[in-house]
C-alpha cells in the first residue's frame, strides 16, 4: 500500500481557530478537505477564504447541518475520488494541537494497516461534566470491545487507513452525528483492525462553542452503546476467540490491573464519588457484571486463583474440597477482590469507623507514635490495609507513609486529599532504594513516624533482594527489602494484616517480627530467611482463616 | 581534616560491626566497597544513615556525586567537611 495521506476537518460553525490551524498545517501542506457541514454564513465566508489563500485546501460544503458522521463520510469519499490512503482527522474547534500532525502520521505510515488513535492528555480546561462522560463512554467501549485496545474512543484526532473504512461502510451503518467517533472505532475494532495510541495535548476553549447538544447527543450516545453491547453479545465468540488464539499473543493488551494504576486518576476521583453518591449496594450491582467480564476474559487471574485453592489444599486439610476449586470459589475468590476495592473506597471515605476495627494492641502503635519510636510496618495483599486509616483519623500523632512502587504518587495523594481531607497516609513512591530514599526514610522513623510497606511482591526496584520459601507447602519468592529497609534503620518491624470480617468488623492483626533487625555480613541471606519465613508463615494462617482474600491474581510460585 | 578521617574510621567500624577491623587497618585513600574493605550496598546505606545521624548531612535524591563521596574515606571526610561548611 503507497503511503498518500490527506486530512479531513468536519467543521460546523466553527470560525476562530481554523484560521490558525490552516497557517499551522500550510507547512505540511497536505491535501486537506475542510466539510463545511450547513455552517452559518461567517463561518462559510471564513472558509471560503481560507480556499482562496491555499492551493492545497478544498472546502466542501453540506447546505444543511448533517452531524459530524455526515461530515467525515463526505470527507471520505473525497478521498477515495482522489486516491488518498489515508485520512487524517482532526477537529475544527482548535482543541488538537497540529504540530502533532506529523508525529501521527508518522506512525501510521510505520503501521498503514493500523487506525492511530489520539489519547488526550487533557489541560486544565476541561470541564467536569465532559470529563465523566468521557469515563462512562471508556467503560462501555471496553465492554463492547471486550479489550482495553482502544484507550480514548472519543478523540477526534486520529489516522484511518481508507480501504477498511469502506470496508465498514459496506456492512454496517455508523452513527452520523456525535456518536460517530467512538461507534466507527468499535466496528473497526470489531474488523479486527490494529490500533497504535499517540498521547496529545487537548485543550478546551472557553470561546469555542460546542456542538455539543446535550439532550439529543447524549441521547443518541447511549442508543448507541446499546446497540454496540448487542453487536458485542452477537460477535462474543469471535471476540472471545481472538483474545485467546494462542499464536496472536498481543504484547499490546495489557492487563487491567496495570491499565488501573496508569489510568487517569481523576478516573479514581470520579468512581469514588460516584460510589459516594449511590452508595455500596447500588455499587455492588454496577460492580458485578464488571467482575464478572474480568473473570471470563482474565485467563491468567483464573488460573492463577484456582493454584492459590489448590496449594491451601494440600496445606490444609481443612480445604480439601478445594483440591479441584469449582467456578464457584474462583468466582467468590474475584468478588471478594472486588468487594476489597469497595471496601477502599469506604476507607478513603472515611467510611470505615474505628468501632469497627478489632484491635485488641492498638495501643502498641498509639504509645510507640506518643514516644517519638518509629516502626516499619510490613503488610500483604491480604485483606484490606486501607481500613487502617480509621484509626489514624482518630489518633492525629500515628503517622504512616506508605512506601508504594508506583509513579505519580503525588497525584494519587492530592485525590485521596480531595476525597476526603482529614484521613492522610502520606504515600511516597519509590523508583530506587538508594541513599537518598533510605536517609528520607530515616527521617520519618526519628520523627516517631511509621513506614507502610507490602512485602509479598517482587517489584523492579530490587528484584534480586529476594528470598524463595515455602508459602502453603509450595516455593515462592518473596522480596527482602522491606526487611532490609527495618534493619538500616534499626527500629522495630511489624507486621500487619487487616482481615475482613463483615461489613463492619475487620479484625487488625499487630505483631512483632523484630525488636532490631541484624544482618551479620557472613550469614545476611540466612537472618533474612529466617524472617521471612517468621512474615510468610502469619499470611498462611490468616489465608486459612480467611481463604478469600489473598489477592495476588497471577502465576505466584516458582 | 585528619580529625574526621579518624572519627569516620571509627563510625564504619561501629555502625557496621566490623570485628578485627582497627582504625590503623583502613587506608583513607582505598576504595570502601566491593574492594578494600569488602562492603555491600546494605552497608552504604547503613553507613549513610549513621553518618547523616552524626554530621546531619543531607543527599539529593539523584546526585550522581554519593557514588564518589562514598568511594573512600578521604572523599567521605572531604564531603561532610564540606557540607558543614556550606552549612554554618
Amino acid at each position: 500500500m503507497t503511503f498518500n495521506p490527506c486530512i479531513v476537518i468536519p467543521d460546523y460553525n466553527h470560525k476562530e481557530k481554523i484560521s490558525g490551524m490552516m497557517e499551522e498545517l500550510s507547512a505540511a501542506a497536505l491535501p486537506c478537505a475542510i466539510i463545511n457541514d450547513g455552517s452559518n454564513e461567517e463561518t462559510k465566508k471564513v472558509l471560503m477564504a481560507l480556499e482562496e489563500k491555499y492551493s492545497w485546501l478544498v472546502v466542501l460544503h453540506h447546505e444543511k447541518n448533517k452531524g459530524k458522521g455526515v461530515s467525515m463520510e463526505t470527507g471520505f469519499n473525497w478521498a477515495q475520488e482522489n486516491s488518498y490512503s489515508h485520512v487524517l482527522q482532526i477537529d475544527a474547534d482548535g482543541q488538537h494541537d497540529c504540530g502533532d500532525v506529523k508525529k501521527f502520521l508518522g506512525i501510521s505510515k510505520e503501521n498503514p494497516s493500523s487506525i492511530v488513535l489520539g489519547r488526550p492528555n487533557f489541560d486544565e480546561s476541561v470541564p467536569m461534566g465532559r470529563y465523566l462522560g468521557r469515563y462512562i463512554t471508556h467503560f462501555w467501549v471496553w465492554v463492547e470491545t471486550l479489550s482495553f485496545k482502544i484507550k480514548d474512543s472519543m478523540c477526534g484526532f486520529r489516522v484511518y487507513p481508507v480501504q477498511a473504512v469502506f470496508r465498514l461502510f459496506q456492512k454496517s451503518h455508523v452513527g452520523k452525528r456525535m456518536d460517530f467517533d467512538t461507534e466507527i472505532l468499535v466496528h473497526l475494532f470489531w474488523l479486527g483492525l490494529p490500533l497504535k495510541t499517540l498521547d496529545t495535548k487537548v485543550k478546551y476553549h472557553q470561546d469555542e462553542i460546542s456542538n455539543f447538544r446535550i439532550w439529543e447527543d447524549n441521547l443518541s450516545i447511549t442508543w448507541m452503546h446499546t446497540k454496540l453491547v448487542c453487536g458485542m453479545l452477537l460477535r462474543f465468540p469471535v471476540l472471545i476467540y481472538r483474545k485467546w488464539k494462542p499464536y496472536e499473543i498481543d504484547l499490546e493488551e495489557e492487563h487491567w490491573s496495570k491499565v488501573q494504576e496508569r489510568g487517569s486518576y481523576g478516573g479514581i476521583y470520579i468512581t469514588v464519588l460516584l460510589y459516594k453518591f449511590f452508595g455500596k449496594n447500588i455499587a455492588r450491582i454496577i460492580m458485578a457484571p464488571v467482575i464478572f467480564y474480568f473473570f471470563l476474559s482474565g485467563t491468567v487471574a483464573r488460573n492463577a486463583s484456582k493454584k492459590y485453592f489448590k496449594c491451601l489444599a494440600d496445606y490444609s486439610p481443612e480445604f480439601k474440597n478445594l483440591k479441584k476449586p469449582l467456578i464457584g470459589d474462583v468466582l467468590n475468590h474475584f468478588f471478594s477482590f472486588g468487594n476489597s476495592g469497595l471496601d477502599k473506597f469506604s476507607a478513603w471515605l472515611g467510611y470505615i469507623k474505628k468501632e469497627y476495627l478489632n484491635w485488641p494492641n492498638r495501643e502498641v502503635l498509639v504509645r510507640m507514635a506518643e514516644e517519638k519510636k518509629g516502626a516499619v510496618l510490613v503488610g500483604a495483599h491480604l485483606g484490606n490495609i486501607e481500613v487502617i486509616r480509621a484509626l489514624i483519623n482518630e489518633h492525629k500523632t500515628v503517622i504512616i507513609n506508605a512506601l508504594v512502587y508506583i509513579e505519580h504518587a503525588e497525584k494519587l495523594n492530592s485525590v485521596l486529599k480531595k476525597i476526603n481531607p482529614d484521613v492522610v497516609v502520606e504515600i511516597i513512591a519509590i523508583n530506587e532504594m538508594n541513599m537518598a530514599t533510605a536517609m528520607l526514610m530515616n527521617q520519618k522513623i526519628e520523627n516517631g513516624e511509621f513506614i507502610a510497606i507490602l512485602a509479598d511482591r517482587l517489584t523492579d526496584v530490587s528484584p534480586d533482594k529476594r528470598q524463595a520459601v515455602s508459602f502453603l507447602g509450595q516455593e515462592a519468592y518473596f522480596p527482602t527489602g522491606p526487611f532490609i529497609l527495618g534493619s538500616i534503620l534499626k527500629c522495630p518491624i511489624y507486621s500487619i494484616f487487616c482481615m475482613k470480617e463483615h461489613e463492619k468488623k475487620y479484625n487488625v492483626y499487630l505483631e512483632k517480627l523484630s525488636d532490631q533487625l541484624v544482618l551479620p555480613r557472613k550469614n545476611r541471606e540466612e537472618a533474612l530467611k529466617e524472617i521471612v519465613e517468621i512474615y510468610v508463615e502469619r499470611i498462611e494462617k490468616l489465608c486459612v482463616k480467611y481463604p478469600y482474600q489473598w489477592y495476588t491474581f497471577y502465576p505466584f510460585w516458582r | 581534616m585528619s580529625e574526621i578521617v579518624e572519627e569516620i574510621k571509627v563510625l564504619i567500624i561501629d555502625s557496621l560491626n566490623l570485628e578485627d577491623v582497627t582504625p590503623a587497618d583502613i587506608n583513607p585513600s582505598e576504595p570502601l566497597f566491593v574492594d578494600g574493605l569488602g562492603l555491600d550496598s546494605i552497608d552504604a546505606l547503613e553507613l549513610g544513615i549513621a553518618l547523616q545521624k552524626k554530621y546531619k548531612i543531607k543527599i539529593d535524591s539523584k546526585s550522581e556525586a554519593t557514588k564518589e563521596h562514598f568511594s573512600s574515606v578521604n572523599n567521605l571526610a572531604e564531603f561532610v567537611r564540606s557540607f558543614n561548611s556550606q552549612e554554618n
